[in-house]
Order: structure tokens, then C-alpha cells, then sequence
């Protein structure tokens, strides 16, 4: 399984790419919007977890990208430390399929990957 | 220069002495801004390298699961830094940041393992000296920082902080003494200074990010005499659905600070029945424009058919904003008035139709 | 009789001399205090965590773009990628001959609605106002009206804005990606009404900019553009910074600056007939304060939330001064009646008497006092000795208040970080005072006489002088 982690903090990408590795997912991470928006036509992965606030263009764009110039159905998981509701609300009908708002569990995250995973595949 | 004048000369002597001495100055200021950035973009290098380290260290120790933190340590620190790195002030710098850093966005069982590093590194001690070098920007920013870390202890040192004369001293007191366990309600109203509405906000998002139920005794809060703590007293009430509460509110409906009014009236909207409806409805033309939004709204909550009337003639208000947020009323109030903005769409006047086609359209 | 009149004209010049520069070194202390407490009350918010605040004042940004055809699509780009939880964003097509809109309806996939507003404030006629068929942009309002300049599309702006503040910002400026947290913070943490938040505009020409995102700053290579760097240092650190303190403000820089929906209408918005539209704004709006006896604030953030490129040639750096000469002269002769008046504060007793004397007399007294003195020399009135030393002490003294400035952007923001721009910096500050004051001397008296005698009056003049794209378009 690959997957796509955008998330402009260091320390935070590299605990994601990390423990995502130990659940045996390829892993590509990058720390912002216009990385990831390449990346996502370079790597073509299962799954997408995206920050909102990143340098260069935010998780709106990527999912925008996604959903509408690619058209695909690649599921996405917005991971951001928003709790304004116009924002979460807007992410999810861009096609957003699930958010989890930071502070967050790890073990919750990887478990919501894999629900995702175990439904879209 | 032997025929100038003598006090000219003695003038001349005396500006020079000036032009030099600021001269020097000016040299001084350049040698130490350029030796600083000199030694400063030394160590930007040397930063860079040891937050990489620290970041992969703190991942390993976030990753494992068998080892207890003095295992990990004694076992795995030395992959990661020597002992002389270990003592640099750089490093313990960086340390700390990361892991506030990390403290910010884990919960659980990592946000557990973030804290066991923050003691096995001692910063406990480190932020206890802060709290008494008495540079306020210092205690501020220690208080906030154990906050964080949920490691404040109890101490009295913030009672008497509670009257201090800067706002973030006093913020930070608020803060500590309510996460120290005091009645939340008792503290607030110790406050002597007016709240500035940033002030109420933090104190709001502090108690909500606590995850307090409930605020108990809130009406002492709102008869308060201070108006600002009168106004966040009916915002906590408002936020955490406090419905018994002991208040004059009919008083309130008309206080003379239109900012209590506001948050009267946003307060009943949300938590209060429609028997203001007719005293609001009569206040309305003579409010300014925040209190004029909030009466639509408790109308939007509490209004019936009998309202749309009222509302339709707010859609040639004096002011535009009103105007729209009139016609917002109408859409959301009950069927029976969405259904009559629908019908101004084809069949008002143009104002009306162009209003009501900016708010259907939800522009 | 001619020496007596000689002394005594230059007693006068030396006690100008002596006055400005009395005034530069309060203004530097007052501003160091209050620089200082800024930055460390700025460790203590969290201006990250204003992004939650659902209760913030709702602003509306108004970019007014003319022949931005190159790089609208980036600039809005940039915008909407600023973090603020209640931010509209207001893009004023102001009759552009090339193909600024059709770029943005194409890129944005934007399309005609029916927006409902009125013309509160003057402005030429509201042709279409767009809006994206993506949600993903749906904070996005594009506005296409007949050409009319800048405060005309800033009027028009503001007609179509429902939010409680609006800002107004060149569209090719780069703002920081919280610039607007910080702005409303004096907003929300006053307890008099605030009218209006300026921020700093800081020069940002060489820089790496990334779609719409600075990378890496730099101290620009150019000498012209280097020099106004330090020219920007003074005025926004130790300048504003002190003026804002004691409420003193008049100028709000028109790149950048948040307003009071409500009080500029009820002002009348930008005047259309003034090139200094922006200070004319400010004035007029610490007039409707002080007549009614409103407590108010004009606040001001002394921290960079706006970068923006300046002139990097002489003719168009010269057009700027020139305007801002005939600007700060229409301005100041406006609103003649507030000078010196009691009820009027600190802006009529103080303010207002510092722009009269040093910013708009300055220029004619400097010429002045440089031609006089030399005419004296040549008939043997005046001792060139003292002559020679008056003028190393007025060196000495503008290069000090230019490391001054310096010293106070390393201290409190140190945005750069190569020592060897820095020395560059610093050899730029010496030369300054030979070969670059005495051309803004000369551009702002000529800026003076086209006001008064060539009838390039701004008045009732159409054509746009505002913000014609001065420089390149920036980097991708």
C-alpha cells in the first residue's frame, strides 16, 4: 500500500512517515501543498493524508487537484489542528473523506486508515 | 584659523567633539552587529544538524515499545550524540522546543512518552528558575509552557498575580490558578482590570480546551459589577448551555452598554424563550448594527409567522449588512418565511429580488 | 547689516537642524520601549491559535488590480492562501486594458452573480461581480468596474463588503501568512474603538519567491533599493512605531492597512481627488473621532506583515517621491484647519505641525539652507571652517539615526542573516547623505512646484498615477 503524507512539520512527518512504515505502507512525505501536488501524479497512492496550512498552496488545493483535475477517487484523510467548522465542513465537501484534528492519536489514525483502505480497495 | 572670532572657534571645537563621538558610536554599533551575525551564521549550520539528530531521536523514542525511558536512554543515546554535545546549551534549547513542539499535536499514550522526556531532561528545574528571574515575559511564557505539559504544581505565587498590571501576567494567573483546581467563578470575579474581548477569549478557549462541563454559579459572574465580566459571564452561560441561571435579564435587554446587550440577547437567543421577542422587536430601530444582527438572530430562533412582517420591512434598513442579514432571517426562520423570500426572488421590487437571490444563492 | 542678516539666518537653520533632530532622538527611544515590550508580549501570543477564533471581527481584503494580467492569477493565489478564519477576499478589476480578468474568470472558473450591494461610496459603475463555481475558492469576489484609480476601486471595494473591517492591499504585495491575526490583535485587545491598523512594509526586491511565497530574504543587490531599505527601517521602525504610541499616526501606508467598515463610509471613503489618498483617509477619520469625542485608536503592528519590491530606477523611483511630495502637500492644506487646534490633540499640536515643518517644508529648507550657505562662503559672510563642521555634524547625525535603524532591525526582527549584506548595508548608510538625500530633496520640491505651478494638479484628473505596475514582475 503507498501513501502520501503532506504536512509541513518536521518532527511531525517524520513520526508519520516512521510509524506508517512500521504498519508496512510505502511512504512518501513531503512538507508542502506544490510537492505534494506533484507527488501525488508521481507516486499514484492508495491513500492521501493531507495538513490545510501548508506553504505554497494548502490541503484544499491537493484535494481540490484530486478530486476534480484528476478525478479520482484516492481516499483522503485531513489532518489539521483547525476546529473551525466552515473549514473542516468545506474540506469534506471538496471530497475530503474523513478529518482528524490535531492533537491526535496515532493508533486512531492508522486504525482510520485502514477502515478506509479496507472499503475503498 | 587664527581670525575667527574665539567663540566661534570654541563652537567649532564643540561640534566637532560631537560628530566624533557619535562617529564612534556608529563604529561600535557596526563591530558587534557584524561580529553577532558572523558568529550567528556559524551556529545556523551547527542548529540545523542538531535539530535533524533530536528530531530522529525523539521519533525513535516515540517508536519504542519495550524499552522504559532509562533503558532507552543508556542504550540508544549514544547513536544519536556524544557527551559533549549533550551538555551544549544549543541542545538543550532545541530539545525543549521539539518537545513542545511534539506536545502540541500528540495525545495519549506519545503525548505520555513527550513528558517522560521532558522530566528524564530535568526542564522542570529549568522552567522553575524562570518563574524567578521576575522578567514577566519569562514567567509568562513558563507558566504557559508547563500548562502545556500539564505539569503544573500547585503554588500560591499566582493569587496575588491576579491584580497584576500587565494583561499577560494576569492571563497566565487565570489560567494557573483555575488548572490548580479553584472555583472558576471565584477566580474570574477577583479580577480587577477590565477584560479586553482577546482576554475573554483566551479565558474561554482555556476552560473549553480543560474540558470543564459545566461552570457552576456563573449568575455571580453576570451580576458582577464590572460590565466586562458581566459580558464574559453570558458568553460562558451562552457556550456551555448554562439554562439555570439566577439574573435580571429584562435589565440586561436594556443595559446601556450596547456590548452587554449584545450578549443578552445572543445568550437568550440560544438558551432563552421568545418572550423578548416583542420588547426586542420594538428596540430594534434605535440599536447599532451588532446588537441590531443579534435581535435577528434571536428573531431567526424564536420568531413565528406572525414576525415576517417585521423582518421584511429590516430588508429597507438603513444599513446594507442588515439588510442581508434580514433576508438571511428569512430563509432560515421557519418554512413559511423561506417560502416568502422565495416568492420576493420573482416578485418583490428589485432590491428586494437582488437580495433575495444573494442570500439563496448563499453569496 | 548683511552679516547680522546672514547670522540670523543661520541661527534659523540651526535651530532647524537641531529641532529635527531633537524630535528623531525621542521618536527612537519611545520607539525602542515600545519595540521592545512589543516583541515580548509577541512570545506570548499565539497568533497560530487565532485561527480558531470564531469570533473574530470579519475582514474584508481589497485588492484593486490594473494591467496585472502577468501575474493575477499568482497574486490571488497568494492571497487565498492566507489562514485567517474570516476573511473575504474582494479582487477589484479596475478596468484593465489586457487580460487581468479573463485570466482570473479562466484560472478560478469564476462566473457572473447576481451580488447584491449598493453604492454607498462614490465609484464609476460596478459592471459584473464574479464568483468561483468551486468551493474551493468560494471566498473569492471578483469585481469588474470601469477604470476610474485606485481610491476608486478601493471605494468600490468597500461597497461590496459586508465584513466588519477591510483591508486594503496592493495586489502585488506578498503578505505573511498570519498578517492578519496580528493586524486585528490591537482590534480585539482595545478598549476605544479602533478605526484603523497599519502594519510595516518592508522591501523585499531580490528575494526567493515561490508561487506567491517568500523562500529566502535577502538584502537587495541594488543601491537604489538597498537605500530605501534603510529608509524604511526609520520610518516604520522608529518613526511609526513612536507616532502610533501616543496615538499619533496620520499615515496608514496605503499597501497595506486595515479599516473600520463602518467609519470610512461614514467619512466618505478614499478621496478620489488627492494622490495621497491613503494619509487623507487617516486624517479624515481622526477628525470624525475627535469632532464627536469618540475615544478611538488608530493602532499600529511594528512587526512586517508586507513585502513589497521598490523602484529599482531613478525615473520611476523619482515619479513615487514626486507623488508622495504632492500627496503629503494636498493633504496637509485639506485639512489646514486641524493645525494647531486644541481640540484636535496630539494630531493638531503635534502631528500635524512635525508634517508640516519636516516633511513637507524640510525639502525647501534643506535647498535653502545649502545654496544660502554656499552664496555667504563665496562673499566671504561665512566662515568655511564652521561651514565644514556644521556639515560634518549633520552627517554624523543622519548616519547615526540610519545605524540606529539598523541596530533595531537586528534587534528585534533579524530577518537577515549573510554579515556580508549587512557591511554592504552599512556602506550604503554612508553614502546615503552624499548622493541619495540630496535627489529626494530635489524630487520632492519638484513634486511641489508640478502641484502649484504646472497644473499637474491631482485634482479632478483621471488618468491613474497610483500603482501602474512599477517593477518586474516577480519570480516564479
Amino acid at each position: 500500500m503507498k501513501i502520501l503524507i503532506a504536512e509541513d512539520e518536521s518532527l511531525l512527518l517524520k513520526l508519520l512517515v516512521d510509524k506508517f512504515n512500521r504498519e508496512s505502507f510505502e511512504v512518501t512525505g513531503c512538507q508542502n501543498g506544490l510537492d505534494a501536488i506533484d507527488l501525488y501524479d508521481e507516486v499514484q497512492p492508495d491513500i492521501v493524508i493531507t495538513d490545510l496550512q501548508m506553504p505554497f498552496s494548502g490541503g484544499y488545493e491537493l484535494i481540490f487537484h484530486i478530486r476534480k483535475t484528476r478525478d479520482a477517487q484516492t481516499p483522503i484523510i485531513v489532518l489539521s489542528s483547525t476546529n473551525v467548522e466552515d473549514k473542516i465542513v468545506s474540506s469534506l465537501e471538496l471530497g475530503a473523506n474523513d478529518f482528524v484534528e490535531k492533537p491526535f492519536r496515532f493508533n486512531e489514525l492508522i486504525i482510520r486508515v485502514k477502515r478506509l483502505l479496507g472499503t475503498s480497495v | 584659523m587664527n581670525n575667527i572670532p574665539a567663540h566661534i572657534q570654541r563652537l567649532i571645537f564643540i561640534i566637532l567633539v560631537i560628530a566624533t563621538i557619535l562617529l564612534i558610536v556608529d563604529l561600535v554599533i557596526i563591530i558587534s552587529i557584524l561580529s553577532e551575525k558572523i558568529s550567528a551564521k556559524r551556529n545556523a549550520k551547527r542548529r540545523s544538524e542538531i535539530r535533524e539528530k533530536i528530531q530522529q531521536y525523539i521519533t525513535a523514542w516515540l517508536m519504542e515499545e519495550d524499552l522504559n525511558i532509562q533503558e532507552f536512554m543508556s542504550k540508544e543515546i549514544a547513536n544519536y550524540f556524544s557527551n559533549i554535545q549533550l551538555k551544549f546549551k544549543l541542545f538543550r534549547e532545541i530539545l525543549y522546543e521539539e518537545i513542545f513542539n511534539a506536545n502540541k499535536v500528540l495525545l495519549g499514550d506519545d503525548q505520555k512518552k513527550i513528558k517522560e522526556l521532558y522530566t528524564f531532561f530535568g526542564f522542570e528545574q529549568k522552567i522553575k528558575k524562570e518563574f524567578f528571574r521576575y522578567k514577566w515575559y519569562k514567567l509568562v511564557n513558563a507558566t504557559n509552557d508547563l500548562l502545556a505539559i500539564k505539569a503544573l504544581e500547585n503554588s500560591t505565587m499566582f493569587t496575588e498575580l491576579l491584580d497584576h498590571p500587565n494583561q499577560f501576567v494576569r492571563l497566565v494567573a487565570i489560567k494557573a490558578e483555575i488548572s490548580m483546581g479553584g472555583d472558576q467563578v471565584d477566580i474570574l470575579s477577583e479580577i480587577h482590570f477590565p477584560l479586553s474581548d482577546w482576554e475573554m477569549y483566551e479565558i474561554i478557549s482555556f476552560l473549553k480546551r480543560s474540558q470543564f462541563k459545566q461552570i457552576p454559579n456563573l449568575s455571580k459572574l453576570i451580576n458582577h459589577e464590572s460590565i466586562t465580566l458581566k459580558i464574559l459571564g453570558l458568553k460562558l452561560a451562552n457556550i456551555f448551555q448554562e439554562l439555570d441561571l439566577d439574573m435580571d435579564a429584562a435589565s440586561f435587554v436594556v443595559h446601556p452598554n450596547p456590548k452587554v446587550r449584545t450578549a443578552i440577547i445572543e445568550y437568550l437567543a440560544e438558551c432563552g424563550g421568545n418572550e423578548y421577542l416583542n420588547e426586542l422587536k420594538r428596540r430594534f430601530a434605535t440599536e447599532e448594527e451588532p446588537v441590531k444582527i443579534a435581535i435577528l438572530k434571536y428573531v431567526s430562533l424564536h420568531g413565528t409567522d406572525d414576525d415576517v412582517p417585521f423582518i421584511f420591512n429590516k430588508l429597507k434598513d438603513a444599513y446594507p449588512a442588515i439588510r442581508v442579514k434580514a433576508a438571511e432571517t428569512l430563509q432560515n426562520m421557519n418554512s413559511n418565511s423561506m417560502s416568502f423570500l422565495s416568492y420576493l426572488e420573482s416578485n418583490g421590487d428589485k432590491s428586494d429580488q437582488k437580495l433575495a437571490i444573494h442570500v439563496l444563492n448563499k453569496f | 547689516m548683511l552679516t547680522f542678516f546672514s547670522y540670523f539666518i543661520q541661527f534659523g537653520l540651526f535651530l532647524y537642524c537641531m529641532m529635527i533632530f531633537t524630535s528623531y532622538i525621542l521618536m527612537s527611544v519611545r520607539s525602542w520601549k515600545v519595540l521592545k515590550h512589543h516583541k515580548q508580549a509577541n512570545l506570548n501570543i499565539d497568533f497560530n491559535a487565532f485561527r480558531q477564533n470564531p469570533y473574530l471581527p470579519s475582514i474584508s481584503v481589497v485588492a484593486p488590480a490594473y494591467n496585472e494580467g502577468v501575474t493575477i492569477v499568482e497574486n490571488i493565489r497568494s492571497l487565498l492562501s492566507l489562514g485567517y478564519n474570516n476573511l473575504t477576499l474582494i479582487i477589484v478589476n479596475d478596468g484593465s486594458k489586457d487580460d487581468t480578468l479573463e485570466k482570473a474568470i479562466k484560472f478560478y472558473d469564476l462566473e457572473k452573480v447576481d451580488y447584491y450591494f449598493e453604492y454607498r461610496l462614490p465609484c464609476n459603475e460596478i459592471k459584473a461581480i464574479y464568483k468561483s463555481k468551486n468551493k474551493a475558492f468560494k471566498k473569492l469576489i471578483v469585481v469588474d468596474k470601469a477604470n476610474g484609480g485606485k481610491a476608486d476601486a478601493l471605494n468600490a471595494g468597500i461597497n461590496v463588503s459586508y465584513s466588519d473591517y477591510f483591508a486594503c492591499v496592493d495586489v502585488d504585495c506578498l503578505l505573511e501568512e498570519n498578517a492578519f491575526e496580528h493586524l486585528i490583535y490591537p482590534v480585539i485587545n482595545s478598549h476605544k474603538e479602533v478605526v484603523a491598523v497599519g502594519g510595516i512594509v518592508w522591501l523585499n526586491n531580490d528575494a526567493e519567491v515561490y508561487h506567491g511565497h517568500m523562500v529566502k530574504l535577502q538584502i537587495p543587490n541594488k543601491f537604489l533599493p538597498r537605500i530605501q531599505l534603510i529608509e524604511y527601517f526609520r520610518a516604520f521602525l522608529l518613526g511609526r512605531t513612536a507616532w502610533s504610541s501616543i496615538n499619533g499616526l496620520l499615515l496608514i501606508s496605503g499597501a497595506f492597512g486595515i479599516f473600520h467598515r463602518e467609519r470610512v463610509i461614514e467619512v466618505g471613503g478614499y478621496n478620489k481627488k488627492t494622490v495621497g489618498e491613503d494619509m487623507e483617509l487617516v486624517i479624515r477619520l481622526h477628525k470624525l473621532m475627535l469632532n464627536n469625542k469618540i475615544p478611538y485608536e488608530v493602532a499600529y503592528v511594528p512587526t512586517p506583515l508586507c513585502w513589497t519590491e521598490a523602484p529599482v530606477t531613478k525615473t520611476i523611483l523619482s515619479r513615487q517621491r514626486n507623488r508622495w511630495a504632492r500627496g503629503t502637500a494636498e493633504c496637509l492644506m485639506l485639512h489646514r484647519d486641524m493645525i494647531g487646534r486644541k481640540k484636535y490633540g496630539i494630531i493638531g499640536m503635534l502631528s500635524f505641525p512635525y508634517w508640516l515643518i519636516a516633511e513637507w517644508f524640510g525639502p525647501f529648507i534643506e535647498a535653502f539652507g545649502l545654496i544660502f550657505t554656499l552664496v555667504m562662503i563665496l562673499l566671504g559672510y561665512i566662515n568655511i571652517y564652521f561651514f565644514v563642521a556644521m556639515l560634518g555634524l549633520v552627517f554624523s547625525m543622519s548616519l547615526f539615526f540610519s545605524i540606529l535603524a539598523i541596530q533595531a532591525q537586528e534587534t528585534f526582527f533579524n530577518r537577515y542573516s549573510e554579515p556580508k549584506e549587512i557591511g554592504r548595508l552599512f556602506i550604503t548608510a554612508v553614502l546615503e547623505p552624499f548622493i541619495y538625500h540630496p535627489l529626494t530633496v530635489y524630487w520632492a520640491i519638484k513634486g511641489n512646484y508640478d502641484l502649484f505651478f504646472k497644473k499637474t494638479h491631482s485634482w479632478g484628473e483621471m488618468t491613474r498615477t497610483g500603482y501602474a505596475p512599477a517593477t518586474a514582475p516577480k519570480k516564479p
